[in-house]
């Protein structure tokens, strides 16, 4: 913070002072503020921002003061944008530029924070029909940033349209709209905030628009390309003055929530789309620590781990020649994209021989010592590109069948390849453990011993649990049948507590695993970095 | 390479984004399981089992059921996620959620992507690193592996304490029972002079 305390004393001013703590009488609380040329009162509402976050927040500001030690602090309550509350949405497809005010009791509602974060005044006006607010007119309507009609509780996660008389106990006018001349002068001040915005909020609104990987669907349409060249030209213009409102994100919540999303693929098409990737390599969902909780599915998280650190490793080291093997096997990639096309048919045909007992096939190769578990590979590589990848790698022709990985966010892919012989699967291993194979983004493939489960009969399935036959002989047929077909369990049946007992060991797996991988690829990240490090020397 | 190939792809998409991933099945749920009990909801057009060859086998089974609509499908992960959807196996529920690409071991291959791949030398100055990864890599999987082991004995564990109770409960609903079967009950009523309903 060394920097802005300097920056402080030119551009910061306390306004009216408005009284003195209760507790602390050294505690000094203000009415307003002026910082960075901008005036700042009580209840505006702003632009917060800190370094490494994805995305401006907007809150309202509902106490500012400074403590005896002379750090300024402001309280704010939060206003949610749709996305981070899109799992409580369900349905329902809020306006574009709708927000939800934060209330109730929880973590979320408000938080103290150093002022310095405020970057700017956002204009938000209360659509809401509740009589304590004062109704804005069409051209505010339109002037506006962003509306709110309905408040989202964060101790019950759900949405409502009727407010409470307080909301972290500040009394819920303060919320509404304003008197009138105070709606005059946020909107002078937007201009004023051009220069500062620029940087940060079109970055970020084009962030908004290209980042997010909605839990629901992951599709990839043709608005891919548009929005990665818009990412492009976003990076690209950083100085430039685009009016501010251009800049607010445009309407991209289409009827299904669509929003290219940043799969790996994408990262390994090349485009120039680095800065902003660097900041996806920091944000997980947990980075938000300090601001808000927000509430994210954990696989969204899965894919975007991949920074641009092996991106650029792998350019870099296409263009230097100095691993001539590196550049053969380009070539042959170029060559070999023709090669791929002429393969394909016979593999069909040998399909259709064999197509049938895959299982079979395993055991058989496993038996002769032909089969050899390929892992960390991509996941989402297909069994034909492992298949390429094999023949590329050793110019051996295999059979190659992914896993599919059933725990999401786990990144490592798993592939079964059945080699021709036995000599051809143990030299491949033995390559595979003495020289290091590396693919594209950063990966070594490692090789073991395949091995296939024994096809048993079903072992007792925990969870399975089963009573005698004899009582139900009393009861009626339809009763019966319902018992044994699939069914949502009532609360008023012992069965129903169990079920939750379940579904809580669901949750805390779910949890432990999140963390396995969270761990596993903090450590991944940390050796591919060296890795681009050590090449450079 | 061409429009023919990101069709492919597009639609296969599409089918993803109608397809539900169903996890913590009993190994004894079949298709037509499946789809009856799907059938209340939505409209069944495909179900895919992922065939299970590395783990043990008491692992719980996982589906891919491909429905008709997108919306059925959310509506169905909201469902299973809000109250405990029991399919053969009870009584641990089944979890839903939406498909992914990777799922699906049989997906088209994303048109313009390119893999490479290249072989370090003993000599690269990276090989040491990449030796490092190699480690780290077989490291994870033997964590992966632990920590599955771990959460099978958890799940023994719950199961096993659930049995308990319901057994207990069991017990005690056989005794009522026997109790009003055979009279017994209506006896010590007499005796008491009490009124016994008759069920």
């Amino acid at each position: 913070m060394q920097h802005l305390a300097e920056a402080n004393v030119e551009n910061f001013k306390w306004g009216n002072k408005k009284g003195v703590g209760r507790i602390n009488k050294d505690v000094n609380f203000y009415d307003s503020f002026t910082y960075e040329g901008v005036d700042y009162f009580l209840y505006d509402c702003i632009y917060f921002y800190r370094t490494g976050d994805l995305e401006t927040s907007i809150g309202k500001l509902v106490k500012i003061y400074e403590t005896p030690t002379h750090e300024k602090k402001v309280k704010v309550v939060w206003f949610f944008r749709p996305i981070e509350i899109r799992n409580f949405l369900g349905d329902d497809k809020p306006q574009w530029n709708e927000v939800f005010l934060a209330s109730g009791q929880g973590t979320g509602l408000s938080n103290i924070n150093f002022l310095e974060d405020v970057i700017g005044k956002c204009n938000i006006i209360c659509t809401s029909m509740d009589k304590r607010n004062p109704q804005a007119s069409i051209a505010e309507l339109k002037k506006a940033d962003y509306i709110f009609y309905r408040t989202f509780d964060v101790g019950n996660f759900v949405i409502r349209e009727k407010f409470a008389d307080a909301i972290a106990g500040i009394k819920v006018e303060h919320f509404f709209n304003g008197k009138k001349d105070q709606e005059n002068n946020n909107s002078p001040c937007i201009g004023t905030n051009l220069k500062q915005l620029n940087e940060r909020s079109h970055l970020s609104s084009k962030l908004d628009k290209v980042v997010r990987n909605p839990a629901a669907d992951c599709k990839v349409d043709a608005g891919k390309e548009s929005a990665v060249k818009a990412s492009k030209r976003a990076t690209d213009m950083e100085g430039d003055k685009i009016s501010f409102l251009d800049v607010r994100p445009k309407p991209p919540f289409d009827s299904n929530w669509t929003k290219p999303c940043i799969s790996e693929n994408q990262v390994k098409e090349k485009t120039k789309v680095r800065c902003f990737e660097s900041v996806l390599s920091n944000s997980t969902p947990k980075s938000y620590p300090y601001k808000k909780r927000k509430i994210v599915e954990s696989k969204s998280s899965s894919s975007q781990s991949r920074g641009p650190i092996m991106k650029e490793y792998f350019e870099v080291k296409e263009r230097t020649t100095s691993d001539k093997a590196a550049v053969q096997l380009q070539e042959d990639k170029s060559t070999g994209q023709i090669l791929e096309v002429t393969r394909r048919p016979e593999a069909e045909r040998r399909n259709w021989f064999k197509n049938l007992p895959w299982e079979e096939r395993l055991q058989r190769a496993q038996e002769v010592g032909t089969l050899v578990l390929l892992n960390n590979l991509d996941p989402s590589y297909t069994s034909a590109e492992v298949e390429d990848l094999v023949w590329h790698a050793f110019n051996q022709k295999v059979e190659a069948k992914m896993i599919s990985s059933t725990f999401s966010g786990s990144h490592y892919g798993k592939a079964f390849v059945i080699f021709k012989s036995k000599v051809a699967a143990e030299f491949a291993m033995s390559e595979l453990n003495r020289r290091c194979l590396l693919l594209g983004d950063g990966r070594v493939v490692t090789a073991s011993k395949g091995t296939v489960r024994a096809p048993g009969n079903t072992g007792c399935f925990s969870g399975h649990l089963i009573i005698d036959k004899v009582v139900l002989q009393k009861q009626r047929d339809e009763m019966k049948n319902a018992v044994s077909t699939s069914h949502c369990s009532q609360p008023n049946t012992i069965e129903y507590e169990m079920a939750l007992q379940w579904q809580v060991l669901q949750h805390k797996s779910d949890a432990w695993w999140k963390a396995l991988y969270q761990k596993q690829r903090a450590e991944i990240q940390n050796c591919r970095s060296r890795l681009k490090k050590d090449y450079i020397i | 390479m061409g429009s023919p190939a990101e069709e492919d792809y597009a639609s296969f998409e599409e089918r993803v984004g109608r397809t539900v991933y169903f996890d913590n099945l009993s190994p004894q749920v079949t298709e037509s399981v499946l789809r009856t009990a799907l059938d209340q909801y939505a409209t069944v057009k495909n179900v895919k089992f992922i065939p299970n060859y590395t783990e043990p086998r008491n692992s719980p089974q996982c589906a891919l059921v491909e429905l008709d609509s997108l919306k059925k499908v959310k509506e169905i992960i909201l469902v299973t996620a809000q109250h405990p959807f029991m399919m053969t196996g009870m009584p641990r529920p089944v979890r839903a959620c939406p498909a992914e690409v990777e799922m699906f071991d049989d997906h088209p291959v994303k048109p313009g992507r390119k893999i490479s791949c290249c072989w370090l030398d003993p000599r690269d100055p990276d090989f040491q690193i990449a030796k490092e990864l190699k480690h780290i890599t077989r490291r994870h999987a033997s964590e992966a592996a632990f920590i599955h082991k771990h959460q099978m004995e958890e799940e023994k564990n719950l199961s096993d304490q659930q049995s308990l109770i319901l057994k207990g409960n069991y017990k005690k609903f056989k005794m009522i029972n026997s109790i009003m079967a055979d009279g017994t009950a209506r006896r010590l009523a007499r005796r008491y002079h009490l009124r016994v309903a008759d069920d």
